[in-house]
């Protein structure tokens, strides 16, 4: 039989190497969870005057729109629900890293972590499609009759995302059985 | 749990410690002091083969089955 004594003393350069990346990766996670609400939050303070035309852009299909006080504050609502979906899988994903980083890549932790990556995913694909639509009435419902709008729209992105979110929960599952068999294995000598 | 591990009395018979036996088949010395005292689940065949070499004895001289006690 081949023996492997690096193996068997703890010191294997994959683990290093998964360690060294996720730490990395963990501070890059860390970076977009400050620097994208700071991006968001410089454009409010510093350019307000977009702010009306970033909404209308962005949820209406005609750009046919103009905002009262209650539709604006209702639009930057909507707006914020995927940045919010963001942060929360930025949030599950740095969790993830920082485990990898310390040695646990087989731990139940992870497994859960990544699901919730998948769920946090899947979920943003059919929310996307309800803000959208939402939105296209939030920011229309100020316009004269006739002109209100009702946009329901779906992407090709929307499906990508789905399929992404249900394949990292299907993998996240995997993880965590993976995880028990690692323990039942570090019990054989 | 019926099967005993015999590994204690074979390093005594050969006067060898633990950590010179941990050296000598590659495994820590936490994993052969865990396996003395019989608390883990299993013994991997190449690590069963490298401890009779260099015990220079029989699997049948580490593991020993024992009946159960049925009236407890």
């Amino acid at each position: 039989m081949t023996f492997h004594p690096a193996l068997r003393t703890g010191h294997n350069p994959r683990l290093a190497r998964i360690a060294g990346v996720s730490r990395a990766l963990s501070w890059l996670t860390l970076f977009l969870m400050i620097a994208g609400p700071a991006a968001i939050a410089g454009l409010l303070l510093f350019d307000p005057s977009n702010l009306d035309r970033m909404l209308i852009e962005g949820l209406s299909t005609s750009g046919k729109a103009s905002l009262t006080p209650v539709t604006r504050v209702l639009a930057i609502l909507l707006a914020l629900v995927p940045v919010g979906l963001v942060l929360a899988a930025l949030f599950f994903l740095r969790r993830l890293f920082q485990g990898f980083a310390r040695g646990a890549a087989l731990a139940p932790e992870s497994g859960q972590r990544l699901k919730w990556i998948g769920i946090i995913l899947a979920a943003f694909a059919p929310m996307t499609i309800v803000i959208g639509t939402l939105g296209s009435i939030v920011v229309s419902w100020a316009n004269a009759p006739g002109e209100r709008e009702v946009s329901i729209g779906l992407h090709t992105d929307n499906i990508t995302v789905l399929v992404f979110g249900m394949l990292l929960v299907v993998l996240g599952w995997i993880l965590e059985e993976a995880a028990i068999v690692a323990d039942e294995n570090r019990q054989f000598v | 749990m019926p099967i005993v591990i015999n590994l204690d009395v074979m390093l005594a018979r050969r006067k060898m410690r633990s950590r010179e036996l941990a050296e000598r088949i590659g495994i820590t010395e936490q994993n052969v002091s865990l396996l003395k005292s019989g608390k883990v689940k299993g013994v991997r065949f190449d690590t069963l083969e490298r401890i009779c070499e260099v015990l220079d004895c029989q699997p049948g001289d580490i593991l020993e089955f024992r009946e159960a006690d049925k009236t407890t």
